[in-house]
């Protein structure tokens, strides 16, 4: 599978050390990994582990201290930081741990955050927000500020405004960190469907071992290197 | 992003928490008002000042005399009205080398020294002169004559004796600066026959006669000159005509020529008083104008009115460091949002662009609110300062004084108070700058991943 396709993502000697007082922290250690198109690629690890800042560099959160992350073969941790913007409105959907719903917008707004700061104008991207909540299940709930929903309704927001933008990698940082275990499966499934659906790659970071039958592909840290990287077929 | 969702979200952050936003908006207003109405107190003491000035005299006048022996002829007067800037000329001829009387046609009451002066009959109109009763002269007019207010109370009663000849006309200045109504005059000068007698030196015999028509009465206005108060006036051509048909007939021939006591030369705009005043000096001649004087009062009064808006500028100073704290703290606040948008694709700019515009809307509001109500302080101030003359006055002049009387303390013009919201928004932006910067650059969009 690998040989004949180009990686969507590809990292290169990637060194991340941080520097709390004066020891040095080697948080990542020269990693290599490709990830390919159509991929769920969960980086898998306990705290401490370094997936977190795996993530941090792979998404250009953060600027790494030695190596390389490539995207279609520009390398994302040196652009500035209106190209950085335009590349994720472009490419990346974000969903994280804590939903991070911006509390005073209603779901619809929420949803269509991502489209108002690519400048896109209010009905179309209030239309295509009412689809996407359709879908995850929230039809009845477009018009609820976020302290009015449980946190499976948060985090279906929070899926479906990484969606509104058709990103080609989605980035997923403990998605399931807060959810009870019906609520997780819902999520990860939907997840899951729409990243087979569109052909989109996703990056799930997780320490949830559980989440792992629903990944292609499960990339183990520990101590900032990859111990483990396996596909499940 | 667009503007008007950044103006909705902005307004949406605002609400978030209204009770900040609204104690932040009542220290801009304070300053605002702080500062408008300082400058108000400015603005109303140059305009009493101007007030003062003008009653002194013309503003815009500069009075030309001779210098020397020189004499103010003709072709002075066409001189000087050719100077850059000088609007128009109106000039006094007062004959010199004769003796004028004016006596009532029944020959009963007598004034020995008149004050008759000559002025061109275009030159009144021109430069504005004030009728009291009748009409001003017109040069067709041979025998017309315009008398000052008071003129009449410069008559004697030849048929009464000396020390009870004359109506005391000075009993109508009050000792506080205020004026009654004058006496009753002996007769009233419009409608009465006037004689005007030319006489030379003390030689009875020499003397020549002629009609005057009284055509009207000057409104006083000494800024103008003493001659509407006491003094008459004819056409200069007409009277120049009298006094040399007199020295005709007796063979005087003492310099004939018309010769001018003084020019009053008015300047087109205030602004080139000086130029025209300059101008008049290297020309030779012997100037005075209220324009060194002015000069001087107005800067002391720009001087003053700086240090009253430097005192109003510190509470809106006060005001920009509120602006600048609920920046900060909102920006503290929202860190994790900050980079939850920057996470989700929003430009730095756009960011940037979104504290900067709460400041400023803080600012707009702070203004306007400010200007509206210094506007109405500025009402309340004038009325309690000024509430001894206001409350005997009806209600519709009550209401001109607060809104033109030259006696009000605070003035606030509108572009002041148009100026002072601008200002305002100012404020909120530079206040706001410091944290939008920081909000836009140095919160990054890895606070989206934190989780405390």
């Amino acid at each position: 599978m690998e040989d004949g396709l180009k990686p969507v993502i590809s990292v290169r000697n990637l060194r991340k050390l941080y520097k709390p007082g004066n020891e040095v922290v080697v948080a990542l250690d020269r990693i290599n990994l490709d990830i390919y198109k159509g991929e769920i690629c969960m980086i898998f690890g306990t705290s401490g582990s370094g997936k977190s800042t795996f993530l941090n560099q792979l998404a250009a959160l953060e600027k790494p201290t030695e190596g390389e992350v490539l995207m279609g073969g520009i390398n994302i941790s040196k652009l500035n930081e209106d190209e950085l913007a335009r590349f994720r409105q472009l490419y990346f959907g974000f969903i994280f741990q804590a939903y991070n719903l911006i509390p005073t917008m209603n779901a619809i707004e929420n949803v269509a955050a991502p489209l108002m700061f690519r400048g896109v104008d209010k009905y179309t991207r209030n239309e295509l927000a009412k689809q996407l909540l359709d879908k995850v299940g929230l039809g009845s709930r477009m018009e609820h500020y976020p302290r009015e929903m449980s946190g499976g309704q948060q985090q279906r927001v929070g899926i479906a405004r990484a969606l509104i933008t058709k990103p080609k990698i989605i980035f997923a940082d403990e998605p399931t960190g807060n959810l009870d275990t019906k609520t997780t499966i819902e999520v990860i499934e939907m997840i899951r469907d729409y990243a087979i659906k569109n052909q989109s790659t996703v990056i799930l970071v997780s320490h949830e071992p559980e989440l792992a039958s629903y990944a292609t592909r499960v990339v183990t840290l520990m101590d900032g290197n990859i111990v483990d990287d396996k596909r499940n077929n | 992003m667009r503007l008007l969702d950044l103006i909705i979200t902005c307004i949406h952050n605002l609400f978030r928490h209204r009770g900040r936003t609204i104690l932040t908006i009542v220290g801009v207003v304070v300053g605002c008002c702080s500062v408008v109405l300082m400058i108000s107190f400015g603005v109303a003491m140059k305009i009493s000042m101007n007030e003062m000035l003008a009653s002194m005299g013309d503003l815009s006048v500069v009075e030309v005399r001779p210098k020397g022996n020189k004499k103010l002829t003709d072709s002075d007067l066409k001189k000087i009205s050719k100077i850059k800037h000088v609007d128009s000329v109106m000039s006094t001829y007062s004959p010199s080398d004769v003796e004028i009387t004016v006596r009532t046609a029944d020959g009963r009451y007598l004034n020995t020294w008149p004050g008759l002066k000559g002025i061109y009959a275009d030159d009144l109109e021109k430069f504005e002169l004030k009728i009291y009763k009748g009409e001003l002269i017109k040069k067709t007019q041979k025998n017309g004559v315009v008398l000052g207010r008071y003129s009449v109370y410069d008559f004697t009663d030849t048929m009464r004796p000396e020390g009870y000849n004359t109506i005391d006309i000075w009993s109508m200045y009050n000792l506080d600066g205020t004026r009654s109504e004058p006496p009753d005059p002996y007769f009233d000068p419009m409608g009465t026959k006037l004689v005007l007698t030319i006489s030379e030196g003390n030689s009875k015999t020499r003397k020549m006669e002629f009609d005057l028509d009284v055509e009207g009465i000057f409104e006083e206005d000494d800024s103008k000159g003493y001659f509407t108060s006491f003094g008459m006036v004819m056409d200069t051509k007409a009277l120049y005509e009298m006094i040399n048909q007199f020295k005709r007939e007796y063979g005087i021939t003492t310099d004939s020529r018309l010769n001018y006591e003084s020019f009053r030369v008015r300047a087109d705009d205030l602004s080139t008083v000086p130029e025209v005043d300059n101008s008049l000096k290297s020309n030779g001649y012997e100037t005075s104008s209220m324009e060194s004087y002015r000069k001087q009062i107005e800067d002391d009064a720009n001087k003053r009115q700086l240090m009253f808006a430097g005192l109003g500028v510190i509470s809106l100073f006060v005001a920009a460091l509120g602006i600048m704290n609920t920046m900060i703290m909102a920006i503290s606040e929202r860190t994790r949002e900050i980079g939850v948008m920057k996470a989700l694709g929003c430009f730095v700019g756009d960011i940037r662009k979104m504290f900067l515009m709460e400041a400023g809307f803080i600012g707009l509001i702070g203004g306007l609110v400010g200007s509206i109500g210094s506007v109405l302080l500025s009402y309340i101030v004038n009325y309690v300062a000024l509430y001894d003359t206001l409350k005997e006055m009806p209600w519709e002049e009550v209401k001109n004084v607060l809104l033109t009387g030259t006696q009000r303390i605070s003035v606030v013009p509108w572009q002041l108070a148009i100026g002072a919201v601008i200002f305002s928004v100012f404020v909120g932006i530079a206040s706001g700058y410091y944290p939008a910067n920081r909000a836009a650059t140095k919160i990054s969009a890895l606070e989206a991943i934190k989780s405390d």
